[in-house]
């Protein structure tokens, strides 16, 4: 007895905690299709570990390594069974069909196997938030498969599921006004949902056939595609419960709708119908006390937070009040699900389409999105916009000025709403974007929103404030020079030496001590022989910080220091990518500009500027008007603030 | 009775339904039939045997006239295909007419031809085409040519509907009926119109008991006793529903979804608890917009299109979501820290720089005389007065709290370094000039004139020397160094003592009581070092052998020890006992300069290999290096009173540090860069070239090439 117990080799470590595929497929005793089909259903995938070689036992080449711990698990996974059924009833099928047994067939082909993957989804997400969290791949997966092209709809009804589902999911955002952003990209269509406080993002591909690339396995889509198909359908239960709606949904209809079940399923499809719901119940907002946050109102915290959900709740009420006609030539799934998530209400042609609720010639129609280049503009009431407007707005959270989207006019630049990290080059259009997203500054926000004459006005009194500002530099600059003139004047008479009494005195100082600022002036008169120049420069604040992080800088350890420096490289690297693309920007508009100046268009509107210029000293002093009057606005109304505080303190003061 | 057989023909009917279903071909083929269905409505109330009746008289009524007038019109086509023959033939017709066999000959009967079903394109060749029941040669009837067949064609009008018939070799022309018929067969309908599918059933065999039976014979027995194996079968099946082994699958409409975490408590179930989240998509940016700003077409080949119209459908979008669905079950996942910081959130955190307060901070004072690189500063004790030397073969005297120059004086050669004597009792400034060292008092109407005069008296005569002058020793000694009074003109130029060395002297460094000094004589072999004794006029070579080039040197504050500093070690000595405590190499291969902490347990060194190192004396833990500088470090200095070094460097900087030493021997000195001081201009790579702090304000000043003295406040 005694001594060591000796492991077997690959018994211990993380030579045994990992296992290649090869042997997880030998261990469950399955195909490599099924196998993929179980990892995928169940979420297993294989991990990197942390020393490969060892937990390769020195095998060459990268192989798929699973945890062990993962495979063991899967044993108990009743599905498998599934499988197994699955491959016999396959194997009798064949048998049955090579001895042309149409009975033996028949009753083969009775015997259903139920694919049961609710525990699956019960055991993969334990909560319902998990669920949505990991919503994202669900719903681009699906919205794809309701999209394909037909013949590459194998399983029909697979195909029918996800697009049933994805409109039933598109159903719960309208209802719940809970759409953030919107972004039109060469891709798809992006959406981004805040769903029970989880933002859930997905792609639409564009409403044109979706073609299969060369080297797609249809098949892998297929198994994630039935496990997607009831996971959203369990999320959309519990969403639509929620809400108090019913499920599965059913519509309210109106007059000339037809009754059939197809019609009543497009119906549902186009998103124009409101939902039954189960009970109607009156939704109190759940109000948090704002009387408590008052006390810290000037936290910037909370105020951040008060005019986010402002912003948010404005969001959701953005195209409240306004109607959409579309044009057949637009995206009709598309906006009217962003316009009706908004609260806007949406109809298009009749013969269009099933679901119009107005036609055009109805004169409560306040926009009417176009995209063609040239239309009619038969009504006067109504907005002609393109449709980038519709998203532009819910990104900025606004209803942005309509002239910049007219039929026909050059759009600007539609920017992607979402946060791509900090250090990247931020275009002045996404700048713009976020301070009308924020609410931030309403000065500035209106800013933007100002109309071109006031931009151009202002540019002109910019130009003048940048004249002036080195006029006030030159006067300091003289004054400076006065004051040494003087000085080199008292250089001449040569006087006293109170030198030695500043010693002593310095002397006397020892204990209490305090750096000199300035050196005494006098003293720098009274000098004997030669006078040292004496330095008096005061630093910057930047210039400071930046010492200041040099020093900091100097105290780095070795590693560490190689960390900081791979970091800053990559910081430099990116911002040499944004000076690169503000330049480009630059480039680019003075060549647009170039080319506009050759075009006759481009001339006549140089024209038109030069005529408009000569009313610039008007117009400037309209400005200056105005803003004198601003102001005065601004302090009548701090006065009144001042008055009503007083009064509040007084009334305070006399109830105490 | 009578009700049972009304009953039959409704049952049927709908069994007859119920098969049909809703196949088209079927009802159409029903309607086809005329009115059968209403037929059945009227008929369903009559008595069977009606029925037939009421088929006969509705064919009567529609059809006699119609019938006998397509009759007619087939005899007169009958006679026109065979009317080419002539009239004899016509008349046969006539006659035929009444004829009533006529029409119920069979085709068979109206062969002629024997030869049999055979392929005609045997008689092909010969002019006969079989043989009639006579046996003779049925001639082939005369054709005519193609221009005859043509001819006759337009002239007929029913060469629509005429047959040529091969075996007799004649035109047929078909009559209405037949080509109903054809018609008929073509659309799969029966082809006698008046045959009825779904006539009345009749029941020949009822169900009545006869009352007279067929046969006599008496029933079985069977017939009337019950089966004991259905009943032992009945039994057993009994007994397992009563058991509840037998049940039935009722097939229930289940819910496809329901409410699937409500229904659950989730702690039941087994899951993996390792898993790491699916890694969200990354989002899109600016340049994947449809139109995206313009800035990002040249650089990311983003698309601008002019309208949403336009934009094409993407084609890898399957491609793309299929590469997803494979990174979710086939990539290896891996937890990795992404630095979400910025590069300068890494940085080390600085004490505040209130609490590390006072330090130089800018540059205060410049003090500008010199006509070439200062390459040596030296601070009176007292913080009055600097001198500097430079390579413009002068020493200056400044005035430190104004800048002003108070003396200067002029020597024959570069002045290699300047150091006042630190004794208060002394007004004495060392300044060496190649192998010389002068010992100056460089008196000033500034100066203390009581501190002048003593020391002018001191150096009035020549000490004595003491009595062991002989010997070996001594011989070395003399060699080495010469002490010599100066001559009247060096005298009144404020030289007191001049010492002669056999080489170039590279320091001076005074002890503090400021009675012995040492020199550095870099070249000097074993005579690299010498001790001087002010008071006595008298020099020593502490050290009989010395391997390594000795840089420089320097007093232990307190203690009688002495840092010698070869390039890459700093030894010391201990005057009094005249042993070698410590041996410390210096980590660097070129030691420029050394300073020792007032308290004496510390020291610092400045390397060529643009290090400061940080020693204790107990060397028990590691030097802290600080690699502050970019080049060579040129002088390091520790103020005497606040905790503070700097460091110049070829770099042009100078670094000034917070150094605090803590009393209890565990705490590592706190070290803090505090303040960059830059201003010295370049000259030749050289830049700041001797720092020297002040010996009780936070100030430090600087030499450097540009032949400035600068002072940092």
């Amino acid at each position: 007895m005694g001594g060591t117990v000796k492991v077997k080799k690959g018994m211990k470590g993380e030579a045994y905690k990992y296992v290649t595929r090869t042997y997880a497929m030998k261990k469950l005793q399955l195909n490599p299709a099924d196998f993929r089909r179980l990892c995928i259903l169940k979420g297993v995938y294989p991990q990197e570990p942390k020393n490969r070689v060892k937990a390769q036992r020195g095998k060459h080449g990268i192989k798929l390594l699973y945890l062990r711990k993962d495979i063991r698990f899967l044993m108990h996974e009743p599905i498998i069974w599934k499988f197994r059924d699955r491959k016999i009833k396959r194997r009798r099928l064949l048998h049955a069909e090579r001895k042309d047994d149409r009975d033996k067939r028949r009753s083969v082909r009775q015997f259903e196997i139920d694919p049961n993957l609710d525990h699956i989804i019960l055991e993969r997400y334990p909560t319902f938030i998990d669920a949505v969290r990991d919503l994202d791949d669900p719903l681009t997966t699906c919205f794809l498969f309701a999209k394909l092209c037909k013949s590459l709809r194998r399983k029909q009804t697979l195909v029918h599921m996800s697009n049933m589902l994805t409109v039933e999911f598109m159903h719960y955002v309208i209802a719940a006004r809970c759409l953030k952003k919107v972004f039109i990209s060469v891709k798809g269509y992006y959406y981004q949902a805040d769903i029970m406080g989880q933002t859930v993002t997905w792609i639409v591909p564009h409403p044109l056939a979706l073609l299969k690339p060369r080297g797609v396995n249809l098949k892998i889509m297929r198994t994630f595609l039935e496990f997607y198909i009831v996971l959203l359908g369990f999320v959309n239960y519990r969403l639509y419960q929620s809400l108090n709606l019913q499920y599965p949904p059913r519509i309210i209809q109106e007059a000339g709708d037809g009754k059939s079940s197809t019609e009543i399923g497009d119906l549902i499809s186009t998103l124009n119908r409101p939902l039954v719901k189960t009970k109607e119940i009156q939704e109190d907002e759940v109000q948090i006390d704002e009387h408590l946050m008052q006390e810290d109102d000037t936290d910037e915290t909370i105020l951040e937070v008060k005019r986010e959900r402002d912003m948010d709740a404005r969001q959701s009420k953005l195209f409240e009040g306004l109607k959409f006609f579309l044009g057949r030539e637009t995206n009709l799934e598309s906006l009217t699900f962003v316009i009706k998530a908004c609260g806007g209400m949406v109809s298009w042609d009749k013969t269009f389409n099933c679901g119009s609720t107005y036609q055009e010639d109805d004169q409560i129609i306040t926009h009417q999105i176009v995209d063609r280049p040239n239309v009619t503009r038969k009504h006067l009431s109504r907005y002609y916009v393109q449709p980038q407007w519709v998203y532009d707005s819910i990104n900025a959270r606004t209803l942005l000025p309509v002239q910049d989207y007219f039929p026909g006019a050059s759009l600007p630049a539609h920017v992607s709403p979402f946060d791509t990290g900090e250090d990247r080059y931020i275009p002045p259009e996404k700048q713009r974007l976020n301070a009308l997203r924020s609410g931030k500054p309403i000065q500035d926000a209106s800013n933007f929103v100002r109309s071109a004459e006031e931009e151009e006005l202002d540019r002109f009194d910019d130009v003048q404030s940048d004249d002036e500002d080195p006029l006030e530099q030159y006067q300091d600059y003289d004054e400076s020079e006065y004051y040494k003139e003087l000085d080199d004047d008292y250089e001449e008479d040569e006087d006293d030496e109170k030198g030695n009494d500043d010693g002593e005195k310095k002397e006397d100082e020892d204990e209490e001590f305090e750096i000199p600022e300035r050196v005494n002036e006098r003293r720098v008169r009274n000098m004997a022989v030669q006078r040292g120049s004496l330095f008096k420069k005061e630093t910057t604040k930047e210039e400071d910080q930046l010492a200041e992080l040099n020093l900091r800088k100097l105290r780095f350890k070795t590693k560490e220091k190689r960390f900081y420096e791979k970091l800053k490289r990559k910081e430099k690297q990116a911002d040499a990518a944004r000076e690169r693309l503000a330049y480009s920007r630059i480039l680019m508009e003075k060549e647009i500009a170039q080319k506009e100046a050759t075009t006759r268009e481009g001339k006549e509107k140089h024209f038109i500027n030069e005529l408009i210029g000569e009313d610039i000293k008007q117009k400037k002093e309209m400005l200056a008007k105005r803003k004198k009057e601003r102001m005065a606005s601004k302090a009548k109304l701090k006065k009144m603030d001042r008055k009503q505080i007083k009064a509040e303190e007084r009334k305070k003061k006399q109830k105490s | 009775m009578s009700g049972k057989k009304r009953k039959l023909p409704t049952v049927k009917d709908e069994v007859f339904e119920d098969e049909i279903g809703n196949d088209d071909f079927m009802t159409k083929q029903f309607d086809d039939e005329g009115n059968s269905d209403s037929e059945y409505s009227i008929s369903e109330g009559e008595e069977e045997t009606e029925i037939p009746e009421d088929d006969s008289e509705d064919e009567s009524d529609d059809e006699p006239d119609d019938k006998s007038a397509e009759r007619g019109k087939s005899k007169q086509v009958n006679q026109k295909a065979t009317g080419s023959k002539g009239a004899p033939k016509s008349k046969n017709a006539e006659k035929a007419v009444y004829n009533e066999y006529e029409e119920d000959s069979s085709d068979e009967e109206d062969l002629r031809n024997t030869i049999g079903n055979i392929p005609m394109n045997w008689y092909d060749e010969y002019p006969h085409m079989g043989y009639d029941l006579d046996g003779n040669p049925i001639i082939k009837p005369d054709k005519g040519d193609k221009l005859d067949q043509f001819l006759r064609m337009l002239e007929d009008p029913d060469h629509g509907r005429t047959v040529y018939d091969k075996q007799t070799g004649q035109e047929v022309r078909l009559s209405d009926a037949d080509l109903d018929i054809v018609r008929r067969v073509l659309s799969n309908k029966v082809p006698d119109a008046k045959y009825n599918m779904y006539s009345k059933w009749i029941d020949h065999f009822t169900h009545e008991v006869m009352d007279m039976p067929l046969s006599g014979r008496p029933e079985h027995k069977r017939s009337f006793i019950p089966s004991k194996k259905e009943a032992a079968y009945v039994a057993r099946r009994a007994e397992l529903i009563k058991k509840g082994m037998v049940t039935y699958k009722t097939k229930q409409k289940k819910k496809r979804f329901y409410d699937l975490w409500g229904t659950k408590g989730d702690d039941q179930i087994r899951r993996l608890t390792h898993r790491l989240e699916t890694p969200k998509m990354p989002l899109p940016g600016h340049e994947d917009s449809y139109r995206a700003p313009l800035e990002y077409i040249k650089e990311y080949n983003a698309r601008r299109f002019t309208s949403v119209r336009k934009i094409p459908q993407f084609y890898n979008f399957v491609k793309d979501r299929y590469e997803r669905c494979l990174d979710l079950y086939l990539a290896p996942r891996k937890l990795i820290k992404k630095p979400l910081y910025k590069a300068d959130d890494l940085l080390p955190r600085m004490p505040k720089p209130k609490d590390l307060r006072p330090f130089p901070t800018r540059e205060a004072l410049r003090f500008v005389g010199h006509q070439s690189v200062v390459r040596t500063i030296s601070i009176h004790p007292l913080g009055k007065f600097l001198a500097s030397g430079s390579d413009d073969h002068t020493v200056k005297i400044w005035e430190i709290s104004t800048g002003r120059c108070l003396r200067t004086f002029n020597f024959q050669g570069i002045i290699k370094w300047v150091a006042w004597n630190p004794s208060p009792k002394l007004f004495l400034l060392a300044v060496v000039v190649g192998n010389k060292v002068f010992c100056l008092n460089p008196e000033t109407y500034l100066t203390d004139r009581v501190v002048v005069r003593q020391t002018n008296a001191v150096f009035r005569v020549e000490p004595d020397k003491g009595d062991d002058q002989i010997g070996k020793q001594f011989e070395r000694v003399r060699t080495a160094v010469t002490w010599r009074k100066p001559d009247a003109t060096e005298w009144s130029n404020g030289i007191r003592v001049v010492l002669e060395h056999f080489k170039d002297v590279k320091q001076i460094v005074w002890h503090k009581q400021g009675d012995y000094f040492v020199t550095v004589i870099p070249h000097g072999m074993n005579r690299s070092i010498l001790i001087h004794q002010l008071s006595r006029w008298r020099s020593q070579i502490p050290f009989t052998a010395i391997k390594a080039r000795i840089e420089v040197a320097e007093f232990h504050p307190k203690l009688p020890f002495l840092y010698v500093v070869t390039q890459t070690h700093v030894r010391v000595y201990n005057l009094q006992k005249q042993t070698m405590l410590k041996n410390i190499r210096a980590n660097s291969r070129w030691v420029s300069s050394i300073s020792v902490h007032p308290g004496g347990e510390h020291f610092l060194i400045g390397t060529f290999d643009r290090k400061v190192s940080w020693f204790e004396m107990e060397c028990t833990r590691k030097p802290h290096n600080l690699k502050y500088h970019k080049e060579a470090v040129r002088k390091v200095a520790f103020h005497r009173k606040y905790p503070l070094f700097a460091s110049a460097s070829d770099d042009g900087r100078i670094i000034v540090s917070h150094g605090m030493v803590y009393n209890d021997w565990i705490t590592d000195p706190l070290i803090v860069p505090v303040k960059e001081l830059a201003g010295h201009w370049f000259l030749k790579n050289l830049c700041v070239l001797d720092i020297a702090w002040h010996p009780y304000e936070p100030f430090v000043l600087s030499s450097g090439a540009d032949t400035t003295i600068r002072l940092w406040s």
